[in-house]
């Protein structure tokens, strides 16, 4: 009876599915579908696509004849919009799961509970969260246990809490990170490596860092303290946070990259960077300042576009385009040395106009530079060619494989 | 002539034909004792031969190797045994002290090296290359349906990743699910207890 009126009623458990489920399947319906399950490696979910009905998931849990329909999956990417899609989610998560991507919309009560079972039933390699919700109170408890993951990208509101920060430092594996910095201030920036490597003097009143003096307790002081900080030590307060690292994405303004990139030990050889277009003056003479302090001997990659890609499309239709090319020029004299950096590339189509003394100046601090992308929008007038170039690379004075575009 | 009496001489000389054909084969297949469909055209087995000896995969209709090599369908579709290198290094013996560098056919198709697709690593890149290719996917799905030795290595690469479940609730039987014909209607929530028949 019960099975009866399942039928009747899983048809209309869903609204503009394509097919609807007739009848529940036997022993014997399972043989090719198991058959084929067992080669799923990676499988996609997308429940906003609205093309899977839902109600084959409880007769995924309920009725396969086995314990995991897809026994070999490895890698699981789930985009679910509601706290149900979450959940089915969950019959997913096999033992031999090496990658998640995940990316919950807002008020997901359940994220925890379901990462509360990935922790308990998978050793993940690579984990990736978007989330417009805040993440859980709990989150970094939770995946303490994921203590294999090589790969980390978080991108929601509390990424940055210390807490997380201490679990992402404390990684072995990590080789690479991606966060998201729009809309924070520095204080929060620099609040992920609160926890990280607290030295001695740390937390006492009198250091620097310290966010609580005793005195002004009632007022904040932490921007002042830390910017007086940053003054005296050259910036680089907490030398050394998350030496495994060797590739980081980072999305946010400039100000914000450059507040975290002086907290990271300079072992990352691939930085990509995706920053507001334009940037402030001073901010982008920081941003280079910092890159060739902090990672001119480990720095093989650098890639630089805008945070707003959708913003491009409409440049073509913008009518002050080519009025004001000087105020839009972000000059590169502010790299000092590179001196491993084989891939360059910036794309910030709003803000960068370049000229013959940046490529000069290319060819002076980038001497083993083998990729070259600027501005790969460019127009170029219609009645001349595309600016011919020379680079000359000491020590060889030949460029293995340099593929440029400028704008003019 | 009536244009009867030259459609039935035809027909005739077709079906004499056809006699001889099949006796031909079945003359073959008494000298190769071959049991199982020896009546495909040649250009199949010949086809076979190629998949399997670029797969380094027996078929099934092949012949183990322990038997004859005249019941071999192919010099190259199995590993060579002793014989078949002795001969074809006396070919290029007699080439060389005639001071022609000309070789047969066979020799340079038995000198080409299986080892690529024989691996089973190596054929699941090559697969997931053809795959990456524009219509890949479509590609390794002919490739699947071409013979057996390709088949499980080309469907492991199709369905190694899905983009989603459809595929999968698609190996259900037919009355298992059913497409809908107006998705957009459907009640507002779904049947209780409380619903009396009627309501139904």
């Amino acid at each position: 009876m019960m099975e009866t009126i399942i039928v009747l009623t899983v048809p209309f458990a869903f609204s503009s599915a394509l097919d609807f489920q007739a009848k529940m399947p036997v022993d014997a319906d399972w043989k090719d579908l198991l058959n084929h399950a067992d080669r799923v490696r990676k499988i996609t979910y997308e429940e906003g696509a609205h093309n899977v009905p839902t109600s084959i998931f409880p007769v995924f849990e309920g009725r396969c004849p086995r314990q995991w329909i897809l026994p070999n999956l490895t890698h699981l990417v789930w985009k679910c919009d509601t706290p149900a899609g979450l959940d089915r989610g969950k019959i997913f998560l096999t033992t031999g799961l090496q990658s998640l991507t995940l990316e919950v919309g807002h008020k997901f009560s359940n994220l925890s509970d379901f990462l509360a079972v990935l922790s308990t039933r998978t050793r993940l390699n690579s984990f990736s969260l978007a989330s417009l919700g805040p993440l859980p109170e709990d989150f970094s408890r939770i995946m303490a246990q994921q203590d294999l993951l090589e790969k980390v990208s978080i991108i929601a509101p509390g990424a940055l809490d210390a807490k997380v920060g201490k679990w992402v430092s404390e990684l072995p594996e990590l080789r690479s990170l991606k966060l998201d910095l729009t809309g924070q201030g520095m204080s929060n920036v620099e609040g992920f490596f609160d926890e990280i490597a607290a030295g001695s003097g740390w937390s006492t009143p009198d250091s620097e860092e310290s966010r609580d003096s005793g005195v002004f307790s009632e007022h904040d002081f932490t921007e002042i303290k830390k910017t007086t900080a940053f003054s005296r030590s050259g910036g680089d307060t907490r030398r050394g946070a998350c030496p495994q690292l060797r590739q980081l994405h980072l999305t946010g303004q400039a100000g914000n990259v450059v507040t975290f990139l002086k907290q990271l030990a300079g072992h990352i050889h691939t930085l990509e960077l995706a920053i507001e277009d334009p940037p402030e003056g001073h901010d982008w003479q920081d941003l280079c300042a910092v890159i060739c302090e902090k990672l001119s001997g480990s720095l093989r990659s650098l890639r630089i576009v805008s945070a707003a890609p959708l913003k491009q499309m409409e440049l073509p239709r913008s009518p002050g385009r080519f009025q004001d090319p000087t105020a839009r020029r972000l000059p590169l004299n502010h790299f000092t040395s590179l001196p491993r950096l084989a891939v360059f590339e910036i794309d910030l189509p709003e803000s960068v106009l370049f000229d013959n003394s940046d490529i000069a100046h290319i060819a002076t601090f980038c001497p083993a530079i083998e990729e070259l992308k600027l501005c790969p929008q460019a127009r170029w007038p219609a009645n001349l060619p595309p600016p011919s170039v020379t680079l000359v690379c000491p020590p060889n004075d030949i460029i293995v494989s340099c593929s440029l575009t400028i704008r003019m | 002539m009536s244009i009867t009496g030259l459609v039935n001489n035809i027909n005739v000389r077709i079906q004499r034909s056809r006699e001889s054909l099949r006796s031909t084969y079945a003359q073959k297949d008494d000298n190769t004792n071959k049991d199982d469909d020896s009546g495909s055209i040649k250009s199949t087995r010949s086809t076979s031969s190629i998949i399997s000896f670029l797969t380094g995969k027996k078929l099934k209709h092949q012949k183990p190797q322990t038997e004859p090599a005249a019941a071999q369908p192919h010099p190259a579709s199995s590993p060579r045994p002793s014989h078949t290198r002795r001969r074809t290094l006396s070919i290029l013996k007699k080439s060389a002290a005639s001071g022609s560098y000309y070789h047969p056919y066979t020799v340079y198709e038995s000198n080409m090296s299986p080892a690529v697709l024989g691996n089973v690593e190596a054929t699941r890149k090559l697969l997931q290359i053809i795959q990456d290719t524009p219509n890949g996917s479509r590609t390794v799905a002919r490739l699947a349906r071409t013979c057996k030795a390709f088949n499980e290595p080309a469907t492991d690469v199709i369905w190694n990743e899905l983009d989603s479940f459809l595929p999968l609730i698609g190996l259900f039987p037919g009355y298992i699910m059913k497409r809908a014909r107006r998705p957009g209607l459907g009640l507002v929530r779904p049947v209780s207890q409380y619903h009396t028949p009627r309501h139904i």
